[in-house]
């Protein structure tokens, strides 16, 4: 369990730049998770940390103690892929134990723990069994376990649940959040899947184009994405042109109040959540029209042409409308995050 | 990892190996050749028919076994039940050391072997002599069979192999499309089975071409096969015919390398395929 | 189709079977269908004597010797080229494939001179070295084709977990290539076990195995005696590889590669 600190780190492959001096702490205990589309750096990045990849330039600290030369084998950062890499020709338990018998543990003492952390996992009857007799999530707890039992410095997690359904899915992210808070060990998590992200994480660390964009906690990231290129990745979210006047963000929706203060007259972007859009039943004058309409269960998404030809998007599950229906399109202040070019 | 110098580490035995064993065995040949033994051997009549007839049996031979063992190879694509057995039962020919199979040929084709003597309980023939001659004859038949009852299950095999790997799906969209069994067979997989067909071509040809036991057991006493030829050079006590001899290794070398350098081109063709082809879909 | 199947499955199994009944057979004259003597006593004769006792001794020596050697300098320049790209891969490629293309007869008289001149001719280490020329292709092609099917990721996981070199090589690479290494040495044992040749050039004729005892009988159109010797031929090569493939089984368990 350690304190990571990447600094100015900087990756190239064959003149390609991969990673883009990244600076990141992850503070001991804590579970951090790197968020970025696929081919970003991420697995990279979690290389690096590793040990299995040296940097082009920066330096890896744990603890304050730079390891950027330390080779994998001293590191004591264990990564859990996503296709679980447990060895084939040995047993679940002769899987678990290795890293104990690499480090050169006694028998009983390599039995004892193996069968803690085959006790944590739930898996304590498949000692015996070989990988390919195992599912999909059983592989993968074994994976886990085999990591943990070392109570490696750092966990490192390379998007370990692509593979699995749904429904298992939900149930392996909450399994590993337990498991890291009782073995207090410190994570990073790779993902794409935001919602995986925020469910898990602490923190999240935006990747975009080999650049650290943005880390802070779910809820602020959620809420106030810092430039139009996170909230583009993030997704879900209507973008209005306008201009600053008077201190003012003014677009078609109206005027609202926004940090940036200065500029009058400079050309923004205003960013709205689909669920941020408000419709109400337009017996009051209305300023806009359904135009389309996407039924998905947990809520509905419609698409919407303002007075001005503007299009929207707005998600809701509280009213009905249909196609063809006029709406009054409004949405609170403090929902418009507002992005000056 | 970080094996970006061991790679060269890694490989230097081996090609310190091979370049001492192949380079010096060359280099020595090398050597020792002047204008005017080349000239005297190319211009000796037993050298160019030795030539020709290799080529020429080689190419046969190569020709036949691989468009038969291809086919047999299709045909196995539509057998279902046995496919297994069968396969295995092929393998059979291409464990088996060439020297054997030489003596069964002997055993079966001479003129007082097995074919003839069936040829005469049939009636067909009085005494041994009138049976045709297949082994020990000018046109090396009984050579070509030896090949060829090695060589068909070989590419059988590969190609069998291959077509595996092949997605079935083709097949199937094809079929779909209103393609029937020949057109399926002639436009959608032998396009895909041509670099494995172009591996297998140069490896038999190679070794039809460069085969030293079978034409010196079974060939006719009125010409030899080109590796025969310059091996009986080679223990002539006279140096002038050592010096052919390695005149005519240094020639068998040079035509040797530049089969070598078509095969390696198509094998590369043959991973593009391989990546490309039978995606697991 | 299932006719061309059965036919050349039959076609490959029947010239075998004729081997055995001619081996069985003492006087065997046309136009006779069958043998008149059908007997099995002469191959006792042939078969108990201190000159086939010192063929199959030395051909088995020189084999296991040869695919030894072949697998020592095979085994890392195929990981590498599995493994990694570098400059020149190609190249080794090309060299590692050459003497399936170059004649072995050819190779072997330019050798010859080489091997003389190093006083290795009729050397058991002299004729290891060429056999070894020979299998180096085919062992080549199979470990780097197991290679690229594998992958380092198994080794990386297993540094990540704190093993160091040693361990990483016996307890997960080699475990994981077995399959490859048996077919590799198979291959290697079969070619050597073959050699004609080679063995009688560069051995001088100081060393006799089975091929080179073979041989003179099929010259002299002796197939009774030829015929013993090929099934002997062929049942200790047979032998020697179930054995192999035996202990390298009780050893290793069954790997199982993973589907990509």
């Amino acid at each position: 369990m350690s304190k990571i600190n990447l600094v100015g780190i900087t990756k190239s492959y064959d003149a390609k730049l991969v990673l883009d001096n990244l600076a990141l702490c992850i503070d001991n205990g804590s579970l951090v998770a790197l968020l970025g589309p696929s081919g970003s750096g991420k697995s990279t990045l979690l290389k690096l940390i590793a040990g299995l990849e040296m940097p082009s330039a920066g330096q890896v600290l744990f603890d304050d103690c730079d390891v950027t030369l330390l080779p994998a084998r001293h590191r004591q950062a264990v990564i859990v892929f996503q296709d679980h890499c447990l060895f084939p020709h040995l047993t679940v338990k002769e899987n678990v134990a290795f890293g104990l018998r690499a480090r050169g543990e006694s028998r009983g003492v390599i039995d004892k723990k193996v069968g803690e952390i085959l006790e944590v996992v739930r898996l304590p009857q498949r000692r015996n069994s070989l990988p390919h007799e195992l599912s999909g999530g059983e592989k993968q707890r074994i994976a886990l376990a085999r990591a943990c039992v070392l109570q490696p410095r750092v966990l490192l997690l390379d998007e370990p649940f692509s593979n699995l359904d749904v429904n298992l899915r939900l149930s392996m992210r909450e399994f590993v959040v337990a498991l890291q808070r009782e073995l207090k060990l410190t994570c990073v998590l790779v993902t794409h899947d935001k919602e995986e992200a925020f469910a898990m994480a602490e923190r999240v660390a935006v990747l975009l184009d080999g650049r650290l964009e943005q880390v802070d906690t779910p809820e602020s990231l959620y809420a106030r994405p810092i430039s139009r290129k996170v909230a583009t990745f993030l997704g879900d979210c209507n973008f209005l042109p306008g201009t600053i006047l008077d201190g003012k963000f003014v677009c078609t929706l109206g005027a609202f109040p926004n940090k940036h203060s200065t500029g009058n007259g400079r050309r923004a972007i205003g960013m709205l959540r689909y669920e941020h859009v408000d419709l109400a039943r337009g017996t009051c004058p209305t300023n806009g029209r359904i135009t389309g309409r996407v039924f998905a269960g947990r809520q509905t998404t419609y698409s919407v042409e303002l007075a001005d030809g503007t299009m929207l998007t707005a998600a809701t599950c509280k009213e009905f409308f249909a196609v063809g229906d006029g709406v009054f399109v409004t949405c609170a202040e403090r929902a418009m995050q507002v992005y000056v070019d | 990892m970080n094996g970006r110098k061991q790679p060269y580490l890694y490989i230097a035995p081996l090609v310190i190996f091979m370049l001492l064993t192949l380079g010096l065995s060359l280099g020595h040949a090398i050597s020792g050749l002047t204008w005017e033994h080349l000239r005297a051997v190319l211009a000796n009549r037993d050298f160019t028919h030795s030539l020709t007839a290799t080529l020429g049996v080689a190419a046969v031979a190569t020709l036949f076994s691989n468009v038969i063992g291809a086919a047999l190879a299709f045909a196995l694509l539509n057998v279902q039940a046995g496919k297994e057995a069968v396969r295995r039962t092929l393998q059979l020919p291409v464990i088996m050391p060439h020297l054997v199979v030489t003596v069964i040929v002997f055993h079966l084709f001479a003129q007082t072997g097995v074919l003839a003597r069936l040829a005469w309980w049939a009636g067909l023939i009085d005494n041994p002599n009138q049976f045709p001659l297949l082994v020990f004859d000018h046109f090396a038949i009984g050579i070509m069979l030896v090949y060829l009852y090695k060589q068909i299950p070989f590419v059988a095999l590969l190609c069998t192999d291959a077509l595996r790997g092949i997605s079935h799906r083709f097949g199937e969209v094809a079929a779909n499309l209103g393609a029937n069994a020949w057109q399926v067979a002639a436009w959608i997989y032998l396009p895909l089975l041509w670099p494995t067909l172009m591996a297998t071509t140069l490896i038999t040809f190679a070794f039809a071409f460069g085969a030293f036991e079978v034409p010196f057991l079974l060939g006719t006493p009125a010409w030899r096969t080109l590796p025969v030829e310059a091996y009986l050079l080679h223990i002539n006590i006279d140096p002038t015919a050592q010096a052919r001899a390695m005149v005519i290794n240094v020639l068998i070398t040079g035509i040797s390398l530049i089969l070598a350098l078509v095969y390696s081109r198509a094998e590369r063709l043959l991973a593009h395929y391989r990546l490309g082809s039978g995606d697991g879909v | 189709m299932y006719l061309v199947a059965w036919t050349a499955a039959v076609a490959s199994a029947l010239p075998l079977a004729s081997l055995v009944v001619l081996a069985c057979s003492a006087q065997w004259p046309f136009p006779r269908l069958l043998p008149s003597v059908f007997t099995v006593d002469h191959i006792a004769r042939l078969l108990f004597t201190p000159r086939l006792a010192e063929a199959v001794r030395t051909s088995l020596a020189m084999a296991l010797c040869s695919t030894a050697l072949t697998l020592l300098l095979v085994f890392p320049a195929a990981k590498a080229a599995g493994l990694y790209s570098f400059r020149g891969k190609e190249a080794l490629k090309l060299l590692a494939l050459l003497p399936v293309m170059v004649p072995a007869a050819t190779v072997t008289m330019g050798l010859h001179y080489v091997m003389i001149r190093a006083s290795l001719a009729g050397t058991m280490l002299g004729v290891v070295i060429v056999h070894t020329v020979f299998a180096v292709p085919y062992a080549f092609r199979i470990l780097m084709h197991v290679f690229e099917l594998t992958g380092e990721r198994h080794e990386e996981q297993a540094a990540m977990l704190g093993a160091g070199p040693w361990l990483v090589f016996s307890a997960i690479t080699l475990p994981l290539v077995m399959p490859g290494m048996v077919a590799a040495a198979t291959m290697s044992f079969i070619i050597s076990f073959s050699q004609y040749i080679t063995t009688f050039m560069i051995g001088g004729g100081r060393l006799l195995t089975v091929p080179l005892l073979l041989v003179p009988h099929v010259q002299g159109g002796e197939l009774h005696v030829a015929s013993v010797y090929s099934l002997v031929f062929i049942l200790t090569a047979l032998v020697a590889l179930i054995l192999l493939q035996a202990l390298v089984r009780r050893y290793y368990r069954e790997t199982y590669f993973l589907n990509p």
